[in-house]
C-alpha cells in the first residue's frame, strides 16, 4: 500500500468550489489546491491570498539586468572594441543606443517571465499523483475538483471526508501517491 | 469641510496674489507677461480637455472606474470656458509673440499663418471645444454608465474633432512660435502632455478626498493605470521627436533643440523627464504604489511639476528677452487660483451618482 497523497472532493458548480475553499482556508487549511475546468473569478485570490512577490521581482531584475547587458553591448563596440565617428557624433551616442537597450531590457525580462512562470508552477510536470483519481478526468469537463494533500499539517483523511460532506461534495476519493 | 474651506482660501489668496503679479507685469513689461500668461493658458487648458477625452472615451469603451471618476471630470470639464478664453489675454498681444505677423519675404505659408486665420482657427477651436464640454458635461450619463449606445456615436466624432483641433492649436500656440520647425508628431506629445496634465488634476482630487472606500481604492488603480500608460505614451513621443532629429541632425530641425539646450531653461528638460516619466514610471509599475493614496498623489504633483516645467520649457527659449521669473509663476497662479476655485466649486456641486434603476437604459459595458 503506497503512502496517501490526499482526498479529493468533487463539486458541481464553481460558487460551490469556491465556498468549499474558502471554508477550508477559514479552518486552517493551507496546502490545497482546485482544478476547474476554466479560470473561476477570484478563487486563485481564495486559496493563495498573499500577492505573488517572486516572478515579479525576477521579472524585474531580468529588465535591469538585460538593460544593463543591452547598454553595455552597444558601448563596448561603439565605444571601447571598434569605435566608427558617424556624423561627428560622440562614440558613446546614449540616444541611439535607448532603443537597443530597450529591445535588451523587453527580451531578458520577458524569457525571466516565461521561466520563473514554469519553474514556479514546477513544470513541465508530466505525472501527478492526482490524475488517479478517477473523478478528476471531469475536471477538465464539468466538475470542480479541490484536492487537500497530506503534506497540509492538520491533515487528517477521515476529518477532511466529513468536512467535505458536510460542504456538498459530490463525490469523495483518496488518492494514493 | 474645513480643512476644504482652508484649502480654497488658499487657492484664492495665492490667485489674488498672482493676479497683482500678472497687472505690475503688463504694466511694466507687456510683451513679456504676454509670454507668460501664454504658458499658463498652454498649461491650464490641459484640465477640461482631459476632462472631455476621458468622459468621451468612457462613452464608447465603458468602465465601473467611472464612478469615482464622474464628479472630478464633470469638475474639470466645467472650467472649459474658462480655461479655452482666458488664451485671449495672451493673444492680444499676438505681435510680439510670433514672429510670423511680421513675415520675413521667404516664408511660403503666410496664407495660413497671419493674424486673421489665426482668431479664426481660435473662435473654431473655442466654440468646437466648448461644445463638446457641454456634450460632455449634459449627455445624458449616470454615474458609471456611458452615455446611451445611440448616441455614442457623437462621442466618437466628437473625439475625432477634438484629436484634431486640439493638434492644430498646439501647432498654432506652440509650433508656430518657430515657423521653419515642423515634427509630425510633436501634436501628439502635445495631446499627451495635456491629457497628462488633466488627469493628475482628476487623479489627485480622487486620491486626496471621499474616503475610505474599498470600490474607490479600486477605481484609483483603474485610474492610476490609465495615466501610467499614458505617461508612456508621452515620453515615448518626445524621446522619438528627440532621437529623429538628432540623427538626422538636419539645420532645419536641430536648432529648435539647440536653442533650448543653451538656454537657461535647460534644467527644465531634466525635471520634465524626470517628474514627468521616471517618478511615475517606477511609483505606477509597483501594485502597491497605485494602491497607495500617497504615492498616488506624489505622482500627480510630480506630473503637474513636470508639465510646467515642459510648458516652459516649450514656449520660453524662443524669445530672445528674457521674462522675469515671478511673471512667469503669477501667471500661472493667477489663472490656476481662478481654474482650481471653479474646478472646487464644480466638484462641491457635482451630480450625485444616479440612485440604482434610474437610468431608462443599461449598457453592459465592463
Amino acid at each position: 500500500m503506497k503512502d496517501l497523497f490526499g482526498v479529493v472532493a468533487v463539486f458541481d458548480t464553481a460558487e460551490a468550489v469556491k465556498d468549499a475553499a474558502a471554508r477550508l482556508r477559514q479552518q486552517g487549511y493551507r496546502s490545497f489546491e482546485a482544478y476547474t475546468p476554466y479560470p473561476i473569478e477570484g478563487l486563485d485570490r481564495v486559496i493563495h491570498p498573499r500577492p505573488q512577490r517572486l516572478l515579479p521581482g525576477l521579472m524585474f531584475a531580468g529588465a535591469v539586468l538585460g538593460a544593463a547587458w543591452g547598454y553595455w553591448i552597444q558601448y563596448w563596440d561603439e565605444a571601447l572594441n571598434y569605435p566608427l565617428n558617424v556624423g561627428g557624433r560622440p562614440y558613446n551616442s546614449w540616444p541611439a543606443f535607448t532603443v537597443g537597450t530597450f529591445e535588451f531590457m523587453l527580451l531578458v525580462a520577458i524569457a525571466a517571465g516565461f521561466f520563473g512562470m514554469l519553474a514556479v508552477s514546477r513544470l513541465p510536470k508530466l505525472y501527478h499523483p492526482v490524475f488517479e483519481a478517477r473523478a478528476f478526468a471531469r475536471a477538465s469537463r464539468d466538475r470542480f475538483v479541490i484536492c487537500i494533500e497530506a503534506s497540509d499539517p492538520r491533515f487528517d483523511a477521515s476529518t477532511i471526508r466529513r468536512e467535505f460532506e458536510r460542504l456538498g461534495a459530490e463525490q469523495i476519493e483518496e488518492v494514493r501517491a | 469641510m474645513r480643512r476644504e474651506t482652508q484649502w480654497l482660501a488658499s487657492a484664492a489668496a495665492l490667485g489674488a496674489l498672482g493676479i497683482i503679479g500678472c497687472v505690475a507685469g503688463a504694466i511694466i513689461d507687456p510683451a513679456a507677461f504676454c509670454r507668460a500668461w501664454l504658458c499658463s493658458y498652454l498649461f491650464w487648458l490641459g484640465l477640461p480637455l482631459a476632462g472631455v477625452t476621458l468622459v468621451l472615451v468612457h462613452d464608447l469603451s465603458g468602465g465601473d472606474w467611472m464612478a469615482t471618476a464622474r464628479p472630478s471630470l464633470d469638475a474639470a470639464i466645467a472650467t472649459m470656458p474658462l480655461a479655452s478664453l482666458a488664451g485671449i489675454l495672451a493673444f492680444i498681444g499676438l505681435p510680439s509673440l510670433y514672429g510670423w505677423t511680421h513675415p520675413p519675404s521667404d516664408l511660403g505659408n503666410v496664407f495660413y499663418l497671419n493674424p486673421a486665420a489665426f482668431f479664426i482657427r481660435y473662435a473654431i477651436y473655442v466654440v468646437l471645444w466648448n461644445l463638446l464640454a457641454a456634450y460632455a458635461l449634459w449627455g445624458r450619463r449616470a454615474g458609471r454608465l456611458p452615455i446611451a449606445p445611440g448616441l455614442s456615436w457623437i462621442s466618437g466624432l466628437g473625439l475625432i474633432a477634438l484629436a484634431f483641433s486640439a493638434g492644430f492649436a498646439s501647432i498654432d500656440w506652440i509650433l508656430s512660435l518657430e515657423p521653419k520647425f515642423w515634427s509630425s508628431v510633436f501634436t501628439y506629445a502635445q495631446g499627451a502632455s495635456w491629457f497628462n496634465t488633466g488627469m493628475a488634476v482628476v487623479l489627485l482630487t480622487v486620491a486626496l478626498f471621499g474616503w475610505p472606500g474599498d470600490e474607490r481604492r479600486r477605481h484609483m488603480v483603474d485610474l492610476s493605470q490609465i495615466v501610467f500608460a499614458t505617461t508612456i505614451f508621452w515620453v515615448y513621443l518626445e524621446f522619438m521627436q528627440f532621437l529623429i532629429i538628432w540623427e538626422e541632425n538636419l539645420r532645419t530641425e536641430i536648432p529648435w533643440y539647440l536653442k533650448r539646450l543653451d538656454s537657461a531653461w535647460r534644467p527644465a528638460i531634466y525635471v520634465s523627464a524626470v517628474f514627468g516619466f521616471i517618478v511615475p514610471f517606477f511609483v505606477l509599475l509597483w501594485a502597491p504604489g497605485k494602491r497607495s493614496r500617497a504615492a498616488v498623489a506624489i505622482v500627480c504633483v510630480s506630473i503637474l511639476i513636470s508639465r510646467l516645467a515642459h510648458t516652459w520649457l516649450l514656449v520660453m527659449p524662443e524669445f530672445t528677452a528674457p521674462t522675469p521669473f515671478w511673471l512667469d509663476v503669477a501667471a500661472i497662479l493667477a489663472l490656476g487660483g481662478a481654474m482650481v476655485l471653479l474646478f472646487a466649486f464644480g466638484l462641491r456641486y457635482a451630480r450625485q451618482p444616479a440612485p440604482a434603476g434610474a437610468p431608462i437604459w443599461t449598457a453592459d459595458h465592463g
